[in-house]
């Protein structure tokens, strides 16, 4: 877990106190970003080994107090070579040689997946409660511990979540194929909606027609920046007693349903209906009566015509994914990728794609049947094997057409809503070309006020501190600018200070860069 | 021997919707019992002895202490029937019960010894030493000594003193003081039991940790004096200058989260005081019947700190801020200062503009952008006496000092204040930078130094579009924009040297003659009042600089600063320390990090393992292209690549280094010791 938290913060922020941090010390001094890496290494190489030993009968078992893995060691040996092998292929801009010294290991990740996870039953995996736990958090934001934070930070909002065209499509027609990924209905938010002479013909209707899906905004359009997506409300339209129009709903006696609406002066956003925002329903924490989110209820019952699916991953009982085969498989094909052994590199690359749908339809297959009521929507169905195999066996290519780039693109998929997965876009410094179909975002593009954090031709490499560093830390953190490469390169701060620089965001972390 | 012994009680209620937070969405209602036992006891005994002209008088005394205060809170929340405030009105679940019970206790041993020769010459010598439960054993016994002497001149003079000259006398002291802290910071303890997922039982430390280091708090101070009387008191001036050096102060500031903890007791920072005060006074009239008693007293201080903690250069004395400004102690400067921000200006003062026009700069709210302590401060006493009437009025003044107006500041960020009325029109004037001249410093380095073109005016008007950030703006939204952004961010805007004169109190009494007195057997005195205070007052400040100071959510010159002022003391020798009766420095309520079970921490610390690699997780994600968001501040910016806007840095180091980062050591260490070796995964 120190590891873990750690290499989560060298990812973030680049340099931190490690040697010095949790100790006696009131103001621990920084170390470098390569030493906090190395530091992690050494960790879970201890870590490997400890698990590897007996414990005594009589003491604690691990059991008692794991809810990732159920003291099951076997399984937390695999978790921690596949993290090393995720860090170590975070090397991968670095000469080759020996990760001792801190180069790119090829022989020793590959060696690292030999032990790590093998099949979907290794994974760890946390599973949330939706039960309004009366426990809180600690840290300020008092919510129950036991929904997940996906949830919290973005699924129990309104409007924070729309689907990008960049991923509906690659969702949608991976590689030009014309072939759906079966993950698409899960990845997609949908509706409740009823289909209209204006609905768009490439609009997807469940079968008994009740759901639409959402499609995609696309970000190299002005969008964004003329108030979109904007987000639709369900309307309805109250009556009082006399039978005349009314806003109260107290004075109202009867209603009609209307549908979704932009409600919006801004004549050009009142079509973003076709975009449905990815809003979870919850049954603990917020009381609902299933797992969807309906918007509107009329005298204290929620209409059923108002919900929203939500998405896979930010629903209160989507699983955590702490380490899976999936990603084992990607970076195996990766690095044999590098290797020019496209032969295995494709067989690793489909059995990722196949880990992952599979991991998917077991989620997916535990919230049907916690709830068969669920089953008839596209977002929850269990996928058939049919389009399963159909897709792996027709969409995603050949070992001989097998590129970096539908590796990392389908890979982006399993690591979706992780930090690891803007590490690797770092790590690929956000090439177009490995993305497919991505392009950098319309607003960084045409809003002069931007580049003065990410000049045009840089890319988000790392945070901004935290203020808690840059207030009650700030000689400790000024002193470590001395061994960071690039720091005084970036236009200095206020006060000569490296990290005040606008443009701090820019300045790559230790491993996603050449340095030694 | 004393006894002091209160019990508060006091209720709140929440109604439904009064506040933000999540559980108490329908309503909250609380009861505290507060109980406060002081008990006390003090022995003394006093020597006098005369030899000649020499006056001996030697006192010992022991004194001990015991401050118990117990608190029992009851809460429950969300009622069953709506905004009915009842704790059976709630489900078992949403009530609450928490006692916490503190005690402290302080054994001291005293001594003064005082001689005088001839009511001329004084000296007095004390010492005290004392023994606090709440500090670490090793440094628990702390000793104090203090040195005094004075002079009466008039005394010495004998027959040469002039008649004009009542009295006069010097004196000089020196003190130290050493103080304790409050009861239970020396260990780490821990929260509340919790359920974790799958039922599993989960605590970790809190986010304050103990120190079993500390030391006690020692507070020096040297005041010399002058006092002097004539014309058989009809006329007296007092004149002191003093100095008050506080060291090893006892503070809990925030820290790097990097310690495993939000919060830490601390011996740090050594504060300086130095000041005079001078009081003239006297009886200008003075018949049978009538007097006039009048008095002036002026004082002023200047406080600075040094040597706070490595790398921090502010300390905050409080939480409380109004915009970007705070009370604020800056170290190697003042110890009563306002921190605060600037906007980005040329240097000849012009702003300096952005693209759209508007300010730039006014992002780092830690400079010092004023000092709260008065130049001077006084006050000004008249009494006027006639027979049985007695009429006082007491004048108080101030003169510099800052004030930050957050009062004004809401208002201004609310669009209440007058001078956001003018909405129909914004100019802003300034400069832009055109480019860089490279200046070659003498070390041969060369440093690029900015170019500003000429001054500009701009002018906003409602009704009107400007391109704004690339996008079509109205008008009224950049001036209303300017008010509650740009202008905010200048906290001077905010700042006012107050000066204040103030009629503080009068008041009329008549004290009933003691002719009419006499015919009643048993009543001494009688004296009818009248009182006023706070009648008049005239001021530089817009509204009144004592309420801006100590109001709801104002910062002004508050006291609110660091106490440093030790326990008052009296004398000293030694008594052997009472250790069993002192060692109640651990809270009976709450366990301490050691006894957390290896099995509950671990369930506590993968909680928040996950919550704080998925908290980041849930903002980087934007960055890459997939997501759209329409609200969520930290999404757009990542989403568009605007990386000034904020994001979830702070969350994402708390929620690991914290609940994590402090408790991996003892898990750690706790798992090695067992042989419990499974619990590898503290590595």
């Amino acid at each position: 877990m120190k590891a873990f938290g750690f290499m989560n913060m060298t990812d973030l922020f680049g340099e931190a106190p490690f040697d010095e941090a949790f100790g006696a010390a009131t103001n621990p001094k920084y170390n470098t970003g390569k030493e906090v890496f190395m530091g992690c290494i050494n960790l879970i190489d201890e870590a490997i080994e400890l698990f590897g030993r007996t414990q005594d009968p009589s003491v604690t078992p691990l059991s008692a107090g794991d809810m990732w893995n159920g003291g099951n060691t076997d399984k937390w040996i695999k978790l921690c070579y596949f993290m090393k092998a995720r860090w170590l292929n975070h090397l991968s801009k670095k000469a080759a040689g020996s990760y001792k010294d801190g180069k790119y290991d090829a022989a020793e990740i590959l060696a690292c997946l030999d032990k790590a996870m093998k099949s979907n039953a290794d994974n760890t995996i946390v599973y949330h409660e939706d039960n309004n736990s009366s426990t809180w958090d600690h840290e300020g934001w008092d919510e129950p511990v036991d929904y997940s934070t996906l949830y919290s930070c973005i699924g129990m909002n309104n409007n924070r979540l729309f689907v990008s065209k960049y991923f509906y499509d690659n969702l949608t027609n991976f590689d030009g194929k014309g072939i759906e990924d079966p993950r698409a209905d899960k990845f997609i938010p949908w509706c409740r909606s009823v289909k209209s002479e204006s609905t768009p013909a490439e609009v997807k209707w469940s079968p008994n027609g009740l759901w639409r899906r959402s499609l995609g905004v696309d970000l190299s359009t002005n969008i964004i920046s003329n108030g979109g997506p904007y987000p639709s409300t369900y309307a309805i339209k109250m009556y009082d007693k006399n039978g005349n129009a009314t806003d109260k709903e107290a004075d109202a006696v009867s209603f009609d349903k209307i549908g979704w609406i932009c409600d919006t002066k801004n004549e050009e956003r009142k079509g973003d209906t076709i975009y449905v925002q990815g809003q979870s329903g919850s049954t603990g924490y917020g009381s609902g009566k299933d797992m969807l989110m309906r918007r509107r209820s009329y005298k204290g019952a929620a209409l059923d015509e108002s919900a929203l699916s939500g998405v896979f991953w930010t629903r209160p009982t989507s699983p955590t994914v702490v380490g899976s085969y999936a990603e084992c498989c990607f970076i195996k094909a990766e690095v044999l990728f590098r290797q020019g052994n496209k032969g295995e590199a494709f067989n690793a690359y489909k059995e990722g794609i196949r880990a992952h749908i599979n991991f998917v339809n077991d989620v997916c297959k535990m919230w049907v049947g916690g709830d068969a009521s669920l089953a008839s929507i596209p977002s929850f169905a269990p996928m058939a094997q049919a389009d399963i195999d159909n897709f792996l066996n027709n969409a995603i290519g050949t070992a001989g057409d097998l590129t970096l780039a539908k590796i990392m693109t389908q890979k982006q998929f399993v690591v979706f809503l992780t930090t690891e997965q803007w590490n690797d876009m770092r790590r690929m410094d956000y090439d177009p070309a490995i993305y497919m179909g991505w392009h950098k975002p319309f607003m960084y593009e045409n809003t002069a006020s931007y580049w003065t954090y990410c000049p045009q031709g840089k890319y988000p490499r790392r945070w901004n501190q935290a203020s808690y560093e840059k207030d009650y830390n700030s000689a400790n953190l000024q002193a470590i600018g001395e061994l960071v490469p690039g720091a005084y390169d970036i236009p200095a701060g206020k006060d000569g200070l490296w990290y005040l620089s606008d443009q701090i965001c820019t300045l790559n972390v230790w491993w996603d860069s050449t340095q030694e | 021997m004393g006894i002091d012994s209160y019990t508060t009680e006091n209720a709140n209620r929440l109604a439904a919707g009064g506040t933000h937070k999540e559980m108490w969405k329908n309503g909250m209602y609380s009861e505290n019992s507060l109980r406060y036992q002081y008990l006390s006891t003090n022995l003394m005994t006093n020597f006098n002895k005369q030899f000649g002209d020499f006056n001996f008088n030697l006192m010992l005394g022991t004194a001990t202490e015991y401050t118990k205060n117990t608190r029992n809170s009851r809460m429950a929340w969300n009622f069953q029937v709506p905004d009915f405030f009842s704790f059976d009105n709630a489900l078992k679940d949403d009530r609450d019960f928490s006692p916490y019970n503190s005690r402290k206790r302080l054994v001291g041993v005293f001594g003064e010894f005082r001689v005088d020769w001839r009511n001329a010459i004084f000296l007095t010598v004390t010492g005290r030493n004392d023994w606090s439960s709440t500090l670490p054993k090793e440094n628990r016994s702390y000793f104090y000594p203090s040195v005094s002497g004075a002079v009466v001149f008039t005394e010495l003079m004998g027959d040469a003193r002039p008649d004009w000259l009542t009295f006069g006398k010097v004196r000089a002291s020196w003190a130290r003081v050493g103080k304790d802290t409050s009861p239970y910071v020396t260990n780490t303890y821990l929260w509340p039991v919790g359920t974790y997922l799958n039922g599993m039982t989960g605590v970790g430390n809190t986010w304050t940790t103990g120190n079993p280091f500390l030391k006690p708090e020692i507070t020096e101070s040297t005041e010399i004096g002058l006092e002097m009387r004539f014309f058989n008191n009809r006329l007296h001036f007092d004149y002191a200058f003093y100095t008050n050096n506080s060291y090893n102060q006892i503070m809990e500031p925030r820290l790097s989260n990097y310690i495993g903890y939000i919060l830490r007791k601390v011996n740090a920072g050594d504060v300086y005081n130095k000041g005079m005060e001078l009081t003239i006074g006297g009886i200008p009239v003075q018949t049978k019947d009538f007097t006039w008693e009048t008095s002036l007293n002026l004082y002023g201080n200047r406080g600075t700190v040094k040597n706070l903690l490595d790398g921090m250069n502010i300390l905050y004395v409080t939480d409380v801020q109004v915009g970007s400004a705070r009370a604020a102690s800056f170290n190697d400067g003042n110890f009563m200062a306002i921190s605060g921000s600037e906007l980005d200006r040329d240097p000849n003062g012009n702003l300096i503009l952005d693209g759209n026009n508007m300010p730039t700069g006014g992002k780092n709210d830690k400079l010092e952008i004023g000092n709260r302590e008065p130049r001077v401060a006084g006050g000004w006493n008249n009494t006027l006496t006639w027979k049985g009437f007695s009429f006082n009025m007491l004048w108080e003044f101030r003169f510099g000092g800052h004030v930050y107006n957050g009062t004004y500041y809401s208002m201004v960020a609310n669009g209440t204040a007058k001078m956001t009325e003018g909405r129909d029109q914004l100019t802003i004037s300034g400069v832009h930078k055109i480019g860089e001249n490279e200046v070659t410093n003498p070390d041969g380095t060369t440093t690029k130094v900015p170019i500003y073109g000429d001054v500009e005016n701009f002018t906003f008007k409602a009704g009107q579009l400007y391109d704004y950030n690339g996008k079509q703006t109205p008008g009224e939204w950049i001036i209303n924009n300017y008010y509650q952004d740009y202008y905010l961010r200048e906290s001077a805007n905010f700042m006012k040297k107050v000066n204040a004169l103030r009629l503080r109190t009068i008041s009329l009494s008549y004290s009933l003659p003691q002719s009419l007195l006499a015919k009643s057997k048993f009543i001494k005195g009688c004296t009818f009042s009248a009182v006023a205070n706070n009648l008049l007052l005239f001021t530089n400040y817009d509204g009144d600089p004592e309420v801006a100071a100590a109001g709801a959510g104002s910062i002004g010159s508050s006291s609110v600063g660091i106490d440093y002022c030790g326990v008052p003391s009296t004398a000293s020798f030694a008594l052997s320390s009472c250790n069993d009766w002192l060692d109640v420095n651990n809270d009976p309520n709450t366990p301490t990090s050691a006894d957390a079970s290896l099995n509950a921490r671990c369930v506590y610390m993968q909680h928040y393992s996950i919550a704080s690699y998925m908290i980041p997780s849930s903002n980087t994600a934007y960055y890459c292209g997939q997501l759209a968001t329409y609200t969520g501040g930290q999404q757009t910016a990542a989403m568009n690549w605007n990386l000034g806007g904020s994001n979830r840095a702070n969350n994402a180091q708390q929620w690991f280094l914290v609940p994590v980062g402090g408790n991996l050591p003892d898990l750690y260490n706790q798992a090695m010791e067992q042989g419990a070796y499974h619990y590898a995964l503290a590595t």
